[in-house]
């Protein structure tokens, strides 16, 4: 007797969005994956408790329980492994900083690489749904220019007989986020240089000495491609009556270890302070002085500082 | 013994609070770049954070802005032209500014205003103030350092267009000024002679395209306040890109002790580039390259945005032997260029031998996107 076996494979897709149908035999097994996934906005707003110091993070963008099950409908008992892999990334993508995890990985993962599937979960039977959860997460850096960007994840169910490969079931998925430039600054609270008086004078120089707070920390960070500057200006002095002097000439600044510099002229062109040529963080730290002299007088003095962050 | 005379009773408390604290203002984003059909009008926003445990009282505003060719960005009050002269003036200084408005400048107005640095001092320029008029009102007498004084006369050398002579009379030592004339919209402006003074203006500003809304409100601790604007790009007459800012500023941080005040604002400049789609030019050039130091070799590079759009070029340095060995290659890193503007790349190279003595030639290439490369290079010698 000679028994002719006629193979019959097919592949359905259900017309429900998100769901594959595949099958052998008459036996068939349905993949239904979540639609696609925005994360959100990376921006300023991510980057929590800065201070002057460089502390601070970052906080992840997060979509959790996200939905993925396979349905059985057969009559063959099949064993199933549900997989998944990154099959594209969008230029720019850091695959080292997203994660997931659902199924039999309990914990936050990332993927070892592009086309390299991970288990989610196993199952075997005739008939029955299994869902699992599924979270996803990125980390955000300085390192992530603004754009749109996006990762296909491709999920698959492979159904074997006796260890024998029989068919498979895939449905892939977008997970996609957006990025805008941002900048987040933390510097030094206001600083008290002190007060002026006959305490200050060196008797054999009749010189006054200077009123100074060193080393003032200020923390910038942020994503933009051409980098970042803070500046200062002066927007209005006040003087008594009768002062000739000029307040900006005996005010001085530098940054980190360089040359103190005068604040004279800052009325009419700012300074940078500092700036960066790309992104990323940087922590410096603001030293200011005051030089008194004896043409000083008693009474109401006002300084107005501006100080400016941008891009470069 | 000669006695020095010591200030005594003199109280000058100087307190130096300087603005951005651990808990400030934050922006949500720091930079649009739009690419927008000729004709159209689309709108944006962005998130003003206060972090602060005091209300903050926030004031938003256009202004138009450079970047200098060491990459230093410079804003200036919208349809600004700007003069600086960081020199000194002596009493009886008197120079003449004069500059060309191109049309069309119908029912534009302008006002002047100078700076000097020191003494500080500011006031305003006197004269006619309606670019469709001509002639100079009486000068006013000034109670600064210098006067100011505008005159409008037709240009005797561009048909249409009017000449605008600011004469300035220094009547005070002065060291450093500043002279801007602010347009009530934007208008061609040709620096003709600049008398030494820095001329900045910025011919492609896109200020007069946006609205923004709201211009000033009240933030109480912790809260967010979304900013909009919207741009209206105007039908005709635009290609490439165009560029401006809106920046937003906090309310003054009061300390007070002893009679002195010493007031803090923050300010974050929030850029907007809009680039009309469909008619973007590249094109660049390297118009010098320089041998800055030999040890370590450091490199400038002179690169000219000659396109319509802004560049953002990368590119390497090749340091090649008289045998024509390649002897290092230096990075040039992503740097930004206007359209229209310049733009100078000092590199350094990091490796730890020197060169050895010799003649050698410093060869930059520079992609900035366009079909082919762009280069310069610059023979040098080691002794």
């Amino acid at each position: 007797m000679v028994i002719v076996v006629i193979v019959v494979a097919a592949s359905v897709v259900i017309a429900a969005a998100g769901t594959t149908c595949s099958g052998r035999f008459g036996d068939y097994t349905c993949l239904t994956v979540h639609p696609n996934v925005d994360l959100g906005t990376i921006n300023s707003s991510v980057y929590h408790d800065p201070t002057p110091a460089g502390g601070g993070q970052f906080v992840p963008l997060e979509s959790d329980n996200n939905l993925v099950s396979v349905t059985r409908n057969g009559w063959l008992t099949l064993d199933w492994t549900l997989t998944v892999e990154i099959v594209a990334a969008a230029p720019g993508v850091d695959l080292t900083r997203f994660y997931w995890r659902g199924g039999d990985q309990t914990d936050y993962t990332v993927f070892p690489g592009a086309q390299t599937p991970m288990a989610v979960i196993n199952g075997s039977g005739v008939t029955g749904t299994n869902a699992e959860n599924i979270d996803y997460r990125y980390r955000p850096s300085a390192a992530d220019l603004p754009g749109t960007y996006s990762i296909t994840l491709r999920y698959q169910v492979a159904a074997s007989i006796f260890g024998y490969p029989l068919y498979t079931v895939t449905q892939d998925v977008t997970i996609m986020w957006t990025v805008q430039a941002w900048i987040v600054v933390a510097a030094h609270g206001a600083i008290d240089l002190g007060t002026v008086t006959g305490a200050l004078s060196d008797v054999r120089t009749g010189k006054l000495a200077p009123l100074e707070s060193d080393g003032n920390p200020v923390f910038v960070i942020g994503n933009p491609p051409d980098g970042w500057q803070l500046q200062l200006a002066v927007t209005s002095i006040t003087t008594p009556p009768g002062v000739s002097g000029d307040l900006l000439t005996n005010f001085y600044w530098r940054v980190d270890n360089g040359a103190f510099h005068s604040a004279a002229g800052l009325n009419t062109a700012p300074v940078t302070l500092v700036s960066r040529t790309g992104p990323g963080g940087e922590t410096h730290r603001i030293s200011y002085r005051y030089q008194p002299d004896t043409a000083d007088r008693a009474g109401t003095y006002g300084i107005t500082l501006r100080y400016t962050v941008t891009t470069r | 013994m000669q006695r020095t005379t010591i200030v005594t009773g003199l109280i000058i408390g100087v307190i130096i609070a300087v603005s951005l604290s651990a808990a400030a203002l934050q922006i949500s984003q720091i930079e649009f770049d739009l690419h927008l059909a000729a004709g159209s009008t689309t709108s944006y926003s962005f998130l003003v954070i206060n972090d602060e445990p005091r209300a903050q009282e926030i004031t938003v505003y256009l202004n138009d802005w450079v970047r200098s060719a060491q990459g230093k960005t410079d804003f200036f009050p919208l349809n600004d032209a700007l003069w600086l002269f960081p020199r000194q003036f002596a009493p009886g200084d008197v120079f003449t500014i004069t500059y060309r408005v191109l049309p069309p400048f119908t029912g534009v107005t302008v006002t002047g205003s100078y700076a000097t640095g020191s003494p500080t001092a500011s006031g305003k320029i006197a004269g006619s103030s309606t670019l469709s008029g001509t002639g100079s009102a009486a000068s006013v007498a000034a109670a600064g350092p210098v006067e100011i004084t505008r005159a409008i006369t037709p240009s005797p050398t561009v048909p249409g267009a009017q000449r605008v002579q600011l004469t300035v009379h220094v009547l005070k030592a002065v060291a450093g000024m500043r002279i801007d004339e602010v347009f009530s919209r934007h208008v061609a402006v040709e620096s003709v002679d600049a008398a030494g003074g820095q001329f900045t203006t910025v011919a492609r500003s896109d200020g007069d395209w946006i609205t923004v809304t709201p211009q000033k409100f009240t933030i109480d601790p912790g809260k967010r306040q979304q900013v909009s604007f919207t741009v209206h790009v105007p039908q005709t007459g635009v290609t490439g890109t165009y560029w401006g800012a809106i920046l937003i500023q906090g309310s003054p941080r009061e300390i007070q002790r002893q009679g002195t005040t010493v007031l803090a604002v923050e300010r974050f400049g929030v850029k907007v580039y809009v680039t009309i789609t469909g008619t973007e030019i590249k094109s660049g050039r390297v118009t010098d390259v320089r041998v800055a130091a030999l040890n370590p070799l450091t490199v400038t590079v002179t690169f000219e945005n000659t396109g319509n759009v802004q560049l953002r070029p990368t590119g390497s340095i090749a340091v090649i032997s008289q045998r024509g060995e390649t002897m290092r290659k230096i990075s040039i890193e992503q740097f930004p260029v206007l359209p229209g503007a310049t733009a100078v790349v000092t590199v350094k190279d990091t490796s730890a031998k020197p060169l050895p003595p010799g003649i050698y030639l410093a060869r930059a290439a520079i992609d900035y996107g366009g079909a082919t490369e762009v280069g310069g290079q610059r023979a040098f010698r080691v002794k």
